[in-house]
């Protein structure tokens, strides 16, 4: 496999450097401006940690590496990709080692009114509560179907789209059968520029799955149900998506018999006068989703439960993320969004702008059922366990030509104990974020960020710091520390340089990495502490 | 290993003898939630550069913020216009709307919702800008941002439009 995969690339490499170089104005089903795809490579060689007590794996050197290439002409679209785990990153499932796969093919014809894929492909249903196929590298979630898909759309109003397949479980396929089908109608444009669009959607997925574990009445056909309502407008939009799923035992939800179901309503406002807010309420009730009902991981999920939480990007404030409680979580989030004009008292010569966002997170009012873990629960009410909360404050202001600043406050709620296992308190903290940006001349630039979070809890008070020296040619040196200052007195440190070049990108950096929660979308998965030197490679064409 | 580095080199060297690809057509949504093809987004009077960001993405705002500082300028040096796609999934795509307003972008702004336009260009991470011409090719991609690449971007604009 890894000799087909290196002939086979070579190979596509020769075509594009060599056998087309003449470019015609007609275009012609060879030519070379239909192929494009990309590499990616993420490289690590790691070292034992005396401080941390990372321990190197016997084969030093791990990477996990990318390769797709796609090919479009007229009505024909076609594609591959190929993996390589050699051996995979550590934090990555082990099903992924030391392989080299085709992962991914597909051949799709494309029409004005119509679309069919055969082979692999990606979808999803309304929001993803009902069903999303989609690809997350650094979480190792790569959940797509294997099938054929129709996508029609047979007046402008009207958009129906089905499929029939299985789904990727790492380098192989769950062994159900996935058949799903959504349809999205606008049944009103009202309005006196008929700015007001009024869409209704309902979707269903099946899952017929072998069944072969003793259990009684254990069902082989799973039905989820899914309908949305939307109002869009240029200032106020609003949606409403429910999602009810049939009883479904499976090991993560420690095989109770139970139906599931999600409730969202999402509301948005957005002023003439600079400022916007939404608002989300959501509810979820058992709705683990997954393709394998054995599976023990978060790959091969037929729906999306992201975390409705600020996604933070400060290396403090990603000490204490918040995981989706499927099983049992109700809440909330709210945004709210201010412009300050130019000129204005506060927005000076240039202007500024204050984000504040808030979400806070509740199990549901649950009563046990005998002596099993299944549960009954009241439908609006709130349950006495607080799992998250926070609130975030940035405000934001360019002072002169040459310096520009952002303050955050973030205070932080983390009941710890339920969201990561093994842990004995909660989590209540204070942080204090500013982040500086000095313009040195036309092509150097300076980034500095100070970070701080005090708490009583846990690891007790962390510090970090950051330092960026970014050229307006696209390269780029950096350097930043993490401490737990008051408890371990570990350095998390990361020094290193990248450069980008149009569609090409290079990361080189020596890091010693927390072990914790990795997030991204609010899903999670879980990283050990290891030491060592990174390399990533990213490349498009 | 040691053949991976080969093809980069490889992938690097033939970049130079590249053909032109062009914007794959997808469905994306405008900011007001109204499905609209990409061809829509080619203008056959003018460069166009697309960049791709998220509302989670701090150096995207920074590329989107130092270009909308200096648009006017941008658009009568240029002549080009600039549109913001966010590829933010279901957790986050509510903030977009208000991310545009509140923070004062004259850009067209729209949501590439089911991440299909980010998939046929194979864009991993976020930013990511591209240019395209008059016909829909592109002309150029920027796989990231540093401060002041906007100036080199707009560089490339002037003498691209002057060249044709």
């Amino acid at each position: 496999m890894k000799l087909y995969f290196n002939v086979f690339s070579l190979a596509v490499l020769c075509l594009f450097s060599t056998c087309l170089l003449a470019q015609d104005s007609t275009k012609k089903w060879y030519h070379l401006s239909n192929f494009y795809g990309g590499i990616e490579s993420n490289i690590q060689y790691y070292v034992d940690d005396n401080k941390t007590g990372s321990i190197a794996p016997v084969k030093k050197m791990a990477s996990n590496t990318y390769f797709n290439l796609n090919y479009s002409f007229k009505f024909i679209e076609a594609g591959i990709q190929v993996e390589n785990y050699n051996p995979r990153l550590q934090g990555y499932s082990s099903q992924y080692d030391s392989i080299t796969k085709l992962v991914h093919r597909f051949v799709r014809f494309k029409h004005k009114l119509a679309q069919i894929t055969i082979g692999n492909f990606y979808e999803q249903f309304g929001q993803g509560y009902l069903f999303r196929a989609y690809e997350e590298r650094q979480l190792g979630i790569d959940n797509i179907i294997n099938g054929v898909q129709a996508i029609i759309t047979p007046i402008k109003q009207l958009r129906v789209k089905s499929f029939y397949g299985k789904q990727r479980n790492f380098m192989t396929l769950s062994p159900a059968n996935i058949f799903g089908i959504d349809g999205e109608y606008d049944i009103a444009n009202l309005g006196k520029n008929k700015n007001t669009l009024i869409t209704l959607g309902f979707g269903y997925i099946q899952k017929k799955q072998t069944v072969d574990i003793p259990l009684p009445n254990f069902p082989s056909t799973i039905n989820a149900f899914g309908a949305r309502l939307k109002l869009t407008n240029n200032r106020y939009n609003v949606t409403a998506e429910y999602v009810s799923k049939s009883i479904e035992p499976d090991f993560q939800n420690a095989y109770i018999y139970k139906k599931g179901s999600t409730f969202l309503l999402t509301q948005s406002y957005t002023s003439p006068k600079g400022w916007g807010a939404n608002i989300t309420l959501r509810r979820l009730e058992n709705m683990d989703f997954k393709s394998n009902y054995s599976s023990t991981d978060a790959v091969a999920s037929l729906n999306y439960l992201p975390a409705l939480t600020k996604q933070q990007s400060y290396l403090v404030a990603n000490i204490y993320p918040y995981n989706t409680q499927w099983l049992a979580e109700i809440g909330d989030q709210a945004d709210y969004f201010y412009y300050f004009k130019k000129k204005s008292t506060v927005g000076g010569k240039y202007g500024a702008k204050l984000a504040i966002n808030f979400s806070t997170y509740y199990n549901l009012d649950t009563a046990r059922i005998g002596n099993t873990k299944n549960f009954t629960s009241k439908a609006i009410a709130v349950g006495k366990q607080k799992l998250f909360s926070d609130i975030n404050i940035s405000f934001e202001k360019r002072w002169t030509k040459t310096v520009k600043s952002t303050l955050t406050y973030i205070h932080l709620y983390y009941n710890k104990p339920i969201l990561q296992e093994g842990s004995v308190t909660a989590v209540k903290a204070d942080m204090v974020i500013a982040d500086v940006t000095f313009k040195l001349n036309s092509t150097l630039s300076l980034r500095t960020e100070l970070q701080h979070l005090s708490t009583k809890n846990d690891n007790k008070n962390w510090a970090a710091a950051l330092i960026e020296l970014n050229t307006s040619k696209g390269l780029s040196f950096f350097a930043s520390d993490l401490i737990d200052y008051q408890t371990n007195k570990i350095n998390y440190y990361n020094i290193g340089a990248a450069f980008n070049k149009n569609a090409f990108r290079i990361l080189l950096n020596v890091s010693r990495q927390r072990a914790g929660l990795i997030c991204i979308g609010g899903l999670c998965r879980y990283s050990p502490s290891f030491t060592g030197v990174n390399a990533s490679i990213s490349y498009n064409f | 290993m040691k053949l991976l580095f080969v093809h980069i080199s490889i992938l690097l060297f033939s970049s130079k003898m590249m053909a032109q690809s062009t914007l794959p057509i997808v469905a994306i949504k405008s900011i007001d939630g109204k499905e609209i093809s990409t061809k829509n987004l080619i203008d056959s009077n003018r460069l166009t550069v697309i960049s791709f960001w998220a509302s989670w993405c701090k150096p995207c705002m920074q590329e989107l913020d130092a270009i909308s500082e200096d648009y006017d300028n941008w658009v009568q040096k240029s002549g080009s216009k600039v549109i913001a796609i966010s590829i933010d999934d279901s957790r986050t795509f509510t903030a977009v709307k208000n991310v545009v307003t509140g923070r004062g972008w004259p850009f067209d702004a729209y949501i590439d919702v089911s991440q299909n336009l980010k998939r046929a260009l194979n864009i991993t991470t976020v930013p990511y800008t591209i240019v395209i011409d008059k016909k829909g090719n592109i002309i150029k991609k920027n796989a990231s941002y540093t401060p002041g690449s906007e100036a080199e971007l707009l560089n490339f604009l002037i003498k691209y439009a002057a060249k044709k």
